[in-house]
């Protein structure tokens, strides 16, 4: 099962990718998680909560080519019911349109029906990015910050 | 009334969270100093009642393409009777 998300972001590619792979910005819109890694190919990375014993998730990044191409395995450790999901893959992609960016991202590599936790968060995720970089602001949707 | 059997129909669902009041992106959807600003940043016309008119008109750029002068997207209509009938309660 494959699941692809666009979105434009006023922004330009080397901030969209700062956004992406900083730890304390990801954290401003991806439900608080932070996130790891050394950003090299074959590196891995971590997510983690601050309000959460152990791993959120945890992958390899297959493919880093800043500012354009991201391409990592991921493992979602948040709950039982995702862990028994297995690995599934998660692209990144950054093109420049005039003054602004097309984001990419396709998650795919998901078994049929798979549990819908794993992919659900991404329309809330893209859109809490937008925000942040567009107007410094913070999106507070319900889960923005569970794991604060 | 007539049944219709629709086959074949795939139905795309796009969803984004907006920091903004419900009145806000209403305004943004339904007036034309708004939709000039986004999308392909063409005029709307709403009659705001149940069945009333919507009209999507084409911007400078369609036209100098030599697109026609109006769309009515049926999709839209329909969603905007359901979304008018709410507002009016």
């Amino acid at each position: 099962m494959e699941k692809v998300f666009e979105i434009y972001i006023r922004t330009t590619p080397e901030r969209l990718w700062e956004a992406i792979t900083d730890g304390e910005t990801r954290s401003k819109y991806q439900f608080g998680a932070r996130i790891t890694s050394e950003w090299t190919t074959g590196s891995r990375f971590e997510m983690s909560g601050p309000g959460n014993p152990g791993l959120l998730g945890e992958g390899e990044n297959l493919e880093v080519d800043p500012p354009r191409r991201l391409v990592q395995t991921m493992v979602a450790l948040w709950g039982d019911d995702v862990k028994s999901e297995g690995t599934s893959r998660i692209t990144w992609e950054i093109e420049p349109v005039g003054d602004s960016c097309k984001l990419v991202v396709t998650h795919d590599q998901l078994r049929e029906n798979a549990n819908e936790q794993l992919y659900g968060g991404w329309p809330m995720i893209l859109s809490g990015l937008k925000t942040w970089l567009e107007t410094g602001e913070l999106l507070t949707t319900p889960g923005s910050l569970m794991y604060l | 009334m007539t049944a219709i059997t629709e086959t074949n129909v795939t139905t795309q669902v796009y969803r984004v969270y907006i920091k903004a009041a419900p009145q806000a992106i209403w305004d943004a959807i339904t007036m034309p100093e708004w939709t000039r600003r986004y999308g392909y940043g063409g005029n709307v016309e709403f009659d705001m009642r149940p069945e009333g008119a919507f009209r999507a008109l084409t911007n400078e750029g369609m036209r100098a393409m030599g697109a026609g002068g109006r769309v009515h997207p049926p999709d839209l209509r329909d969603r905007r009777d359901q979304d008018c009938r709410r507002a009016n309660h």
